[in-house]
């Protein structure tokens, strides 16, 4: 594929940049910095009041992807935390507790921690620590689990949301002292609808045949933008490139591989500090992710779950905060990967387990159950780590990985 | 003769202990004495209230410690989970859960949280699977409404369960009886961390783990006539160490690992065996409207739980005043292998322990634990560094 055609990653990297300096500009003209979760931030909100977002997880899995995981989590350990936490936490303890000095440069402690509850347990213990170790206020929003396996959400449950946003306003005012702008608001949630629409349309490409889009290893550069810079014009710039970039990709028939010689469904957290190895061990096999469901963490944009309205903000933020792919339950995470499988036409699904996270994780094995021997569907499950490169394994992942993929060809008669 | 008529009250509790694990004859015989359903709750809290007034026996599921192969449960869950979620999953898979009609999760940790997602798959049609997610931010105003209609929600399942409709009236008396069961479990708990030399820890865990396999008002009534032997004893008190153990909410430790912990030199003066039935303490039994009341019992409660976030409690604040409140000389936190809430929660705290000059020792346990010399050595060491300190 020419470089013509991958200048989506470039620019991606440049608009991260500008996210750190925008950060910092904040910091300097007295701003507050709120550390946040990926999952199910109000970010359109922190926006109204000025605030700049930090996102532990992302800082960390940078970190990791450049190499510089192990002192941060060695510094966690010396400290007391078990080699059975959270990666991401102890890279983000150990991140305060460094003063923000990291190996990919500084990066702001925070004023306050936006705590949303949405999805993975371990959200409300790491902000406690920082609440702890060094009296960060901690903003809590309470998010329901998705408990009703048809996909229902109760109406008490997006009540119970909306409300707590409702009360989150007057604490940001008086936080930050500015004034609540209703009008910014929608604005900002305006240009958020437009880049979810855009980001939607972008994986959806996945469903072409030939697939112009890697919709894991790709998408997990992507994505960062959705969580990053939602609310700006630069965001919708940027997913409209990339839907042009795909689109002309798909017209050229050309793609992430030289060809398509597989189609993938992909679940799970990718290993980061041996992202490009481990892409490799797929993309050796001209094999394609054309739908998973990391990248929905942030919202799972693709199933009409959720649409940020402008005319009801905080409800529709609401529905958005409920619909984080981990705060769905196990049977409607299982059936989702069916529904890639099916409507993106797939061979086989690969699930990716982290000893960090339980959350993305346990159940793992049933879902790899349900799809072998309940559905005919080839399944490989594999266990590594995100951040940790201590528990990556590549020759006997390999090994896993080809043999997975020799049945395959075996079964397609490719 | 009923089971309650057998020699003694300890005979009794163990019988129900002994059965608990793996095989549940019991909870089939009390269903069957008192025609009602069994409900089986993941720890760590649920309201047994709702279950006693539609006329079911409320099962607090413990899981099987180290009595069944987990092989079934390890390849639905994943390398990295707690034994406690692989055990539960295990009973359903081999069928010893069958004389269970209902079966409640909650949002404790990811781990159980998933897990009721997996039984349901797997189980949905033997079970009615249940998943309450109680609130965290207990300082909204609107925390009470959610629970209270998350509450109702959960009783219309029940409901068509047990084919009875709830009334008030039924959950007051319930909310009443329960109140008492709570009261009879904290008093033991209280004689043991005043005369801990008055019964031995593994008589105590007896106790109020009976109290999760039998109908409350029987085991109220066995409780009142434990407490008043135990009361009558005159063991002499020895010279050991008091320790408060920490860690021991959900996933049950081996009870001869605890046994260690005494035998190496300790009085184990308090710990959070089955903390969840008696943690949320007494309920308005007389409310008007008695499922906003168990409601209103949990957000406003400030005693921290692990499992439980709660915005407004100090952790720190909380464990250096349980020291001095139980007369303690240090702290043993002992964690499940894999489970993430109790590994934080140590952090907070021994930072707290640390600046306050209190002695603490971290170990961990699985549900099948095995051999505990590991266990005496660090406990003795640490008993001794206290007593000649």
């Amino acid at each position: 594929m020419s470089q013509q055609l991958d200048r989506a990653k470039q620019l991606q990297g440049e608009l991260v940049k500008q996210y750190y300096k925008q950060v910092r500009e904040t910091v300097e003209r007295g701003g507050k910095v709120a550390y946040c979760f990926v999952m199910a931030n109000p970010i359109e909100l922190l926006k109204v009041f000025d605030i700049a977002p930090i996102y532990p997880e992302i800082t960390s899995l940078q970190i990791s992807y450049r190499g510089g995981a192990p002192p941060l989590i060695g510094l966690s350990e010396e400290f007391g935390y078990s080699t059975d936490c959270c990666g991401y936490v102890k890279m983000g303890v150990a991140t305060v507790l460094n003063n923000g000095q990291t190996s990919i440069g500084y990066i702001p402690t925070p004023d306050l921690a936006m705590l949303t509850y949405s999805g993975c347990q371990i959200y409300i213990h790491w902000w406690e620590q920082y609440q702890y170790l060094r009296g960060t206020p901690v903003f809590t929003i309470d998010i329901p689990y998705v408990r009703d396996y048809d996909g229902h959400i109760p109406r008490h449950d997006i009540r119970y949301v909306a409300g707590q946003l409702e009360e989150l306003i007057p604490k940001l005012e008086q936080f930050t002292g500015k004034r609540f702008d209703e009008e910014k608001l929608r604005e900002i949630i305006r240009l958020s609808a437009e880049a979810w629409d855009l980001w939607r349309r972008c994986l959806e490409t996945g469903k072409l045949k030939p697939s112009p889009i890697d919709a894991y290893f790709e998408a997990i550069y992507y994505m960062s933008a959705i969580t990053l810079i939602r609310g700006s014009r630069e965001c919708v710039d940027f997913y409209r490139f990339l839907l042009d970039e795909l689109m002309a990709r798909y017209e050229q028939g050309v793609g992430p591989t030289p060809e398509e010689r597989f189609r993938l469904v992909f679940e799970g957290v990718p290993n980061y500090p041996f992202f490009s190895r481990f892409w490799g061990l797929f993309r050796g096999w001209n094999a394609r992710c054309v739908a998973a469901t990391y990248p929905k963490v942030a919202g799972i944009i693709d199933m009409g779950a959720f649409s940020l309205n402008p005319d009801k903000p905080i409800e529709s933020l609401a529905e958005y905060m409920i619909h984080a792919y981990c705060n769905w339950n196990m049977i409607s995470r299982a059936n989702l990967i069916q529904r890639y499988v099916r409507e993106y036409e797939a061979d086989g699904v690969v699930i990716h387990s982290i000893k960090s996270c339980r959350s993305f994780s346990m159940g793992h094995g049933d879902i790899r159950e349900y799809l072998i021997k309940d559905l005919d569907v080839p399944a490989l499950h594999i266990e590594s780590d995100h951040v940790d490169p201590r528990y990556y394994s590549e020759a006997q992942l390999k090994n896993r990985v080809d043999a997975f993929f020799e049945s395959l060809s075996i079964r397609k008669g490719v | 003769m009923t089971m309650l008529e057998t020699s003694s009250t300890i005979q009794l509790f163990e019988e129900h202990v002994e059965d608990s694990y793996a095989s549940f004859n019991m909870v089939r015989r009390w269903k069957e004495e008192l025609g009602r359903k069994a409900l089986g709750y993941f720890p760590v809290y649920f309201p047994e209230e709702l279950a006693h007034a539609l006329n079911m026996l409320p099962i607090n599921l413990l899981g099987a410690s180290g009595r069944l192969p987990l092989d079934i449960a390890t390849a639905h869950t994943q390398s990295f989970v707690c034994s406690i979620t692989k055990s539960v999953f295990q009973l359903a898979a081999q069928d010893i859960l069958e004389m269970f009609d209902v079966l409640v999760f909650s949002n404790i940790c990811d781990v159980a949280r998933n897990l009721s997602g997996i039984m349901r798959r797997n189980f949905g049609a033997k079970y009615h699977i249940e998943y309450i997610h109680y609130p965290i931010n207990n300082t909204s105003a609107h925390a009470v409404g959610y629970l209270e209609e998350e509450y109702r929600r959960v009783i219309g399942g029940l409901e068509r369960v047990s084919g009875i409709k709830m009334r008030d009236e039924a959950l007051r008396d319930a909310i009443g009886l329960y109140n008492r069961k709570r009261e009879l479990m904290n008093r033991l708990a209280e004689l043991r961390s005043e005369k801990p030399w008055l019964l031995p820890y593994t008589e105590y865990y007896t106790a109020i783990r009976a109290g999760e396999f039998m109908p409350v008002e029987r085991f109220n009534q066995a409780m009142e006539s434990f407490l008043r032997e135990v009361e009558s004893r005159t063991t002499r008190p020895a010279d050991r160490v008091r320790v408060i153990v920490k860690g021991d909410f959900c996933e049950q430790p081996p009870l001869m690992y605890m046994k260690t912990i005494e035998d190496a030199g300790c009085y184990i003066v308090g710990d959070e065996a089955l903390i969840g039935p008696r943690w949320i303490g007494e309920i308005n039994a007389h409310a008007d409207n008695p499922i906003r009341a168990l409601a209103k019992a949990y957000v406003m409660n400030t005693t921290p739980l692990t499992v439980r976030y709660h915005p407004s409690i100090d952790k720190r604040k909380h464990i250096i005043e349980l020291v001095k409140d139980m007369n303690a000389e240090g702290v043993i936190f002992i964690t499940p292998k894999f489970c993430e809430p109790a590994l934080y929660d140590y952090i907070i705290y021994k930072t707290a322990l640390d600046k306050a000059g209190i002695p603490y020792l971290h170990l961990e346990y699985e549900e099948s634990t095995s051999s505990f010399e590991h266990v005496r050595t660090m406990v003795e060491t640490f008993a001794e560094s206290i007593m000649f300190d």
